[in-house]
């Protein structure tokens, strides 16, 4: 893994929802994290473009599908290395899932099974990215709401080795993480412990809520305080170099999210 | 697993106790443990994934869709997706934009118990179906031999004219080519009275993007010729009676709308005939 990573502080994932908000309190973040598929086209990459002038800014993509059957889409593939070459961010990631089933998108990050054979797939699509992209890539962790089927290992050491073999970093959502914990029934910390920590470059914060006995990932409530925990055990751990809040839904005023934007600052930074 | 994913009726066997579908793939015994794993401790996640899924899916249909959902209201279009979704729960699913042409169909099967077949509402729905249907092939954009006709002067009649396919020819009783950029500019359904339109919908040979462009019957006929196999002298002298009085001004008229059509990237000039293949239909 580089060392020579730049720490990037706290940030926000853009929406075009609070443009112009960002804008006004600009100097509240340190970086802004992107859709690397907004840069793909107008109207979406001409103020992003202004957006990186004023703000570091990373890229983070939805439409990978690194755990797919099928070969990586060669055209979004070129896309995503246009984008990457024009913003030049100092890393860039996606998911764990697969969002492409026979070319057909399935409109949202779907499970993948923890079996060897896909971690071949897994580790031969990044490989396949990494000869394209000299960039820094990352892998997230998603939430999923059930038992994949026939999952041959955890999702820890699944992510665990393929970061390894690909020596590529680790997007920890701890949101996601804490979703999985209980919705599965397991020890996040046991996770964490399970993972290489040294591998985590950016976490995502960002909130969730109990439906019908789910605990779901909804983007759209304050971060709870048992991520906060999380987020003070990985920093304490891992030399994180930015720290990403989400919010897609039931957007508060930009006063709130400051506020959280601050408690992630000081953690970061050693405080509690 | 898309199948859970994505057709109710195989989900609802699968939690019936029905795991026939497995049967097709060549599952470990503990693969298959897994399957049966879930659906004694996974129900209440899978199911809520699967909604998950669906109203994603429909999040990212909207925006193919800005037409129908000014047209029909955001609510009530919804309620159409919703039974969209239920009518073809059994299929997979399809490529977005050929997703929002099916729904498209659905919508304007819907609209005939709202509007009237020649409303302006009900030709809104129609042109945004038309653009759909075009948009949601897929084409292979190469066109070997391209030629420009400015630049093979005293040759351009023996060059050959192409337009993708399929494309749509439309009649509408407004004339949507002025209606439709004033319904994007304001979001609202400007007044309008009736004046007939002829619109061509094509794939653009500039960019691949899905024009539109307001036509006369004479060009719509010229197009229906303009398939990749035959020069443009072959296709005027068939089309143009020599012995007609207006012939001269016909081909005129014809020279000046092939070069306004290349221009719009409606049309492509190759030098010598090639198949009209360049698309492969879902």
């Amino acid at each position: 893994m580089r060392s020579d990573l730049p720490t990037l502080g706290v940030g926000l994932g853009y929406r075009p929802e609070y443009h112009d908000a960002i804008l006004r309190h600009s100097d509240h973040l340190d970086f802004i994290e992107v859709i690397t598929e907004h840069l793909f086209a107008e109207p979406g990459r001409g103020s992003l473009e202004r957006f990186a002038e004023v703000l570091p800014t990373t890229c983070h993509g939805l439409q990978l599908s690194l755990g797919s059957a099928e070969p990586l889409d060669g055209g979004y593939v070129d896309r995503v290395c246009e984008a990457i070459g024009r913003f030049r961010p100092p890393w860039f990631s996606d998911h764990l899932s697969l969002t492409r089933i026979d070319g057909v998108d399935l409109g949202h990050l779907a499970p993948v099974a923890f079996t060897e054979e896909i971690l071949e797939a897994v580790c031969d699509k990044i490989a396949t990215l990494r000869k394209r992209i000299s960039t820094t890539f990352l892998i997230e962790n998603i939430a999923y709401y059930f038992p994949i089927p026939g999952s041959q290992l955890t999702e820890a050491d699944f992510l665990a080795r393929v970061v390894e073999r690909t020596d590529s970093g680790i997007l920890l959502d701890l949101n996601n993480l804490y979703a999985n914990a209980e919705n599965m029934g397991y020890d996040p910390y046991g996770f964490l412990d399970a993972i290489p920590l040294e591998r985590v470059v950016e976490i995502h914060l960002a909130g969730g809520a109990l439906r019908d006995g789910l605990f779901v990932d909804t983007h759209g409530h304050p971060v709870c305080e048992e991520v906060w925990e999380l987020l003070e055990f990985v920093c304490r751990r891992a030399s994180v170099k930015g720290i990403v809040l989400e919010r897609d839904q039931n957007i508060p005023h930009f006063e709130e999210l400051t506020a959280e934007l601050r408690r992630a600052r000081r953690i970061l930074s050693g405080g509690q | 697993m898309i199948h859970l994913y994505t057709d109710a009726d195989a989900r609802e066997a699968f939690f019936g106790g029905d795991l026939s579908f497995l049967a097709a793939y060549d599952l470990t015994a503990e693969e298959r443990a897994g399957f049966v794993q879930l659906r004694t401790r996974g129900r209440r996640g899978l199911e809520f994934f699967a909604s998950l899924l669906g109203k994603k899916r429909m999040d990212k249909v909207k925006p193919l869709m800005p037409i129908s959902l000014l047209v029909w209201g955001e609510g009530p279009w919804e309620e159409v997706w919703s039974s969209y979704v239920l009518d073809r729960r059994a299929e997979p699913p399809l490529r977005l934009v050929l997703e929002a042409y099916r729904l498209s169909l659905a919508i304007l099967e819907a609209s005939t118990q709202r509007f009237a077949t020649e409303s302006l509402s009900r030709e809104l729905l129609l042109y945004e179906s038309c653009k759909l249907r075009v948009a949601s092939t897929e084409y292979r954009m190469e066109s070997p031999g391209r030629v420009s006709p400015s630049s093979q002067a005293g040759e351009a009649m023996d060059l050959v004219p192409m337009i993708l396919r399929p494309y749509v020819l439309q009649t509408f009783s407004h004339d949507l080519s002025r209606v439709v950029p004033r319904l994007e500019a304001t979001r609202q359904i400007p007044q309008a009275l009736p004046n007939p339109s002829l619109l061509l919908f094509y794939r653009s040979w500039a960019g691949g993007g899905v024009g539109v462009a307001k036509v006369t019957r004479g060009v719509a006929r010229l197009l229906e010729n303009c398939r990749g196999g035959e020069s443009q002298q072959s296709i005027f002298d068939r089309m143009i009676q020599p012995e007609h009085p207006d012939s001269g001004r016909a081909r005129v008229a014809f020279e000046r709308a092939m070069v306004t059509l290349e221009r719009q990237g409606v049309l492509v000039f190759t030098k010598k005939g090639v198949s009209n293949d360049a698309r492969s239909d879902d």
